[in-house]
């Protein structure tokens, strides 16, 4: 009995395969119940696969002729809110990094020695980094109106969280050592920052701009869903127009012009890290 | 007159059970080359920041040329700071720049914030750097990146940096244990070289017994927060370093 208790597998390991199953079993329970509560039944998706291949159907231009209007007409007509999409995107990063700069400072332990100032930006960036842009973009809609103005307010506090969070964690994570040669020399504060610290985080600050600059982009185009402006606009005009072959167009230019967006912008970051 | 003298310094740091310096007392005269010995933990790093006051001291005193340096504040204490140089063991230079904005550095003490911050030097303080530069045999690395230069060459840029402080105390805080024994060999014959050429005073932490017989002027053994022995290197023998190292070296 001894001899075989010393040959069986570690108690832990024994447990496992129940272990699994019960896992497995509190997932099916809610998705099950989570799929009841909303009224969710994926044999709906099955059954009613037709109604989408028909919905596709009418997205799809079906002749030369709609294809032509479409591309040398309509898509034309798209490019101001186009524009206006990347112009909100652009402004909402810009201003976000530049305002982010300050927080920088105050959210990393090795520039801001006061822990209750610390702790109190840290938090603040970690709070309006969990609110959805979207949510921004209906708040400010609300507060001062409709059109892109709000889309660019919600896009920079969002912008500015994110950036200044990432930057904050890599400025506590420079090598220390040309911090305290500098403070050894007798520079001052403004010295130590700006030549030990920034040249080190530089590259990085930049590559998170950039980043966040990806994800604007592609915010911004879905902001006009709340009325802050841009292509989304023209979209949920279309959808409830119930222009199906307009609103593809936008949709695959949406598409084409994000993803050459990521492509340049991951090649730059690529280059700068 | 003494250069420096620090009476019973105490350093305990942030929830340590014990004090790091136990009220070491040191006197430094101009143009003395000092090596402080001692095992890992005996508080020579700890000794040379509280020194420029990079590390607070608990009490004790710091007189620097028959001056007060423990109630320096602000714009005094970073003029105190600048007439002392200091080197690493990881030499700390900004390895993206190049060598000449590092040296240049060392110039910040000088400068006003506002000229540093566009980058604004004087044609004299680059000559300074150049200067500095070529006596530490790196003439014509200028323009090359910090992090392109190999240990021996960073351990020079960072001495070029600490020269155009002009200082009149340099503290080492074991600068060559990061080095080859041949590479390092060099580097202490060069800090003996400005010493006997410009008296500068060094008082440098080392963790090779050989080094500190082969170039200080006096040796001052650490242990345990105290200091165990001051004396010529003549007299550092077998006892001693059972008495600094707890065992035979």
């Amino acid at each position: 009995m001894k001899a075989e208790s010393r040959l069986a597998p570690p108690a832990t390991r024994r447990g496992a395969g129940l272990r699994f199953l019960l896992v497995l079993m509190a997932v099916a329970a809610v998705y099950g119940a989570s799929a009841a509560a909303t009224e969710f039944h994926p044999v709906v998706v099955v059954r009613d696969a037709d109604v989408f291949v028909q919905l596709l159907g009418e997205m799809w231009p079906d002749n030369r002729e709609r294809w032509v209007f479409l591309l040398t007409d309509f898509l034309p007509r798209l490019k101001v809110p186009f524009i206006q999409t990347l112009q909100i995107a652009i402004l909402g990063t810009l201003a976000g990094a530049v305002l982010a700069v300050p927080f920088v400072v105050l959210a990393s332990n090795n520039l801001t020695r006061n822990p209750v100032v610390y702790a109190a930006a840290k938090a603040l960036m970690n709070l309006l980094r969990t609110v959805p842009e979207l949510l921004y973009a209906s708040i400010f809609v609300a507060a001062v109106g409709f059109g892109p103005f709000p889309g660019v307010l919600a896009l920079t506090v969002f912008s500015m969280a994110i950036v200044a969070k990432l930057t904050s964690e890599s400025v506590e994570a420079v090598d220390p050592g040309p911090l305290e040669a500098l403070e050894a020399a007798g520079a001052t504060r403004a010295q130590v920052i700006a030549y030990a610290v920034v040249p080190q985080v530089l590259p990085l600050f930049v590559s998170y701009v950039l980043y966040v600059f990806e994800i604007n982009v592609r915010v911004s185009t879905v902001l006009g869903l709340v009325g802050a402006g841009g292509i989304g606009q023209q979209l949920q005009l279309m959808l409830s127009l119930f222009q199906y072959e307009n609103a593809f167009i936008i949709i695959l230019a949406t598409f084409v012009l994000v993803a050459a967006i990521d492509y340049a912008s991951a090649r730059v970051r690529a280059r700068l890290v | 007159m003494a250069l420096l003298v620090v009476r019973g310094l105490r350093v305990r740091y942030p929830g340590a059970q014990e004090d790091a310096l136990r009220g070491v007392d040191l006197e430094l005269a101009p143009g003395e080359f000092v090596c402080v010995l001692g095992p890992s933990g005996a508080g020579k790093s700890t000794l040379i920041r509280c020194i420029n006051r990079l590390v607070e001291p608990a009490s004790g005193q710091i007189i620097w040329d028959g001056h007060d340096a423990m109630r320096l504040k602000g714009a005094h204490l970073l003029a105190y700071r600048r007439q002392i140089g200091m080197i690493f063991q990881e030499f700390h230079l900004v390895d993206r720049l190049p060598v000449l904005a590092n040296v240049l550095m060392g110039r910040f003490g000088y400068v006003s914030p506002w000229q540093a911050a566009i980058g604004r030097y004087g044609p004299q303080e680059v000559a300074w750097a150049r200067q500095a530069l070529a006596r530490v045999g790196l003439a014509g690395y200028e323009l090359r990146r910090a992090r392109d230069l190999s240990g021996g060459q960073r351990q020079r840029v960072a001495i070029a940096r600490a020269l155009v402080q002009r200082p009149r105390l340099m503290l080492g805080d074991e600068p060559v244990s990061n080095l080859d024994p041949v590479t390092a060999r060099a580097i202490m014959a060069l800090l003996a070289e400005i010493n006997r050429r410009d008296g500068l005073t060094m008082l440098i932490n080392l963790h090779s017994v050989d080094l500190a017989r082969a170039f200080a002027t006096r040796v001052i053994g650490l242990s345990r927060g105290q200091v165990a022995f001051d004396g010529p290197p003549s007299r550092v023998d077998r006892s001693v370093l059972e008495q600094v190292y707890g065992t035979a070296g």
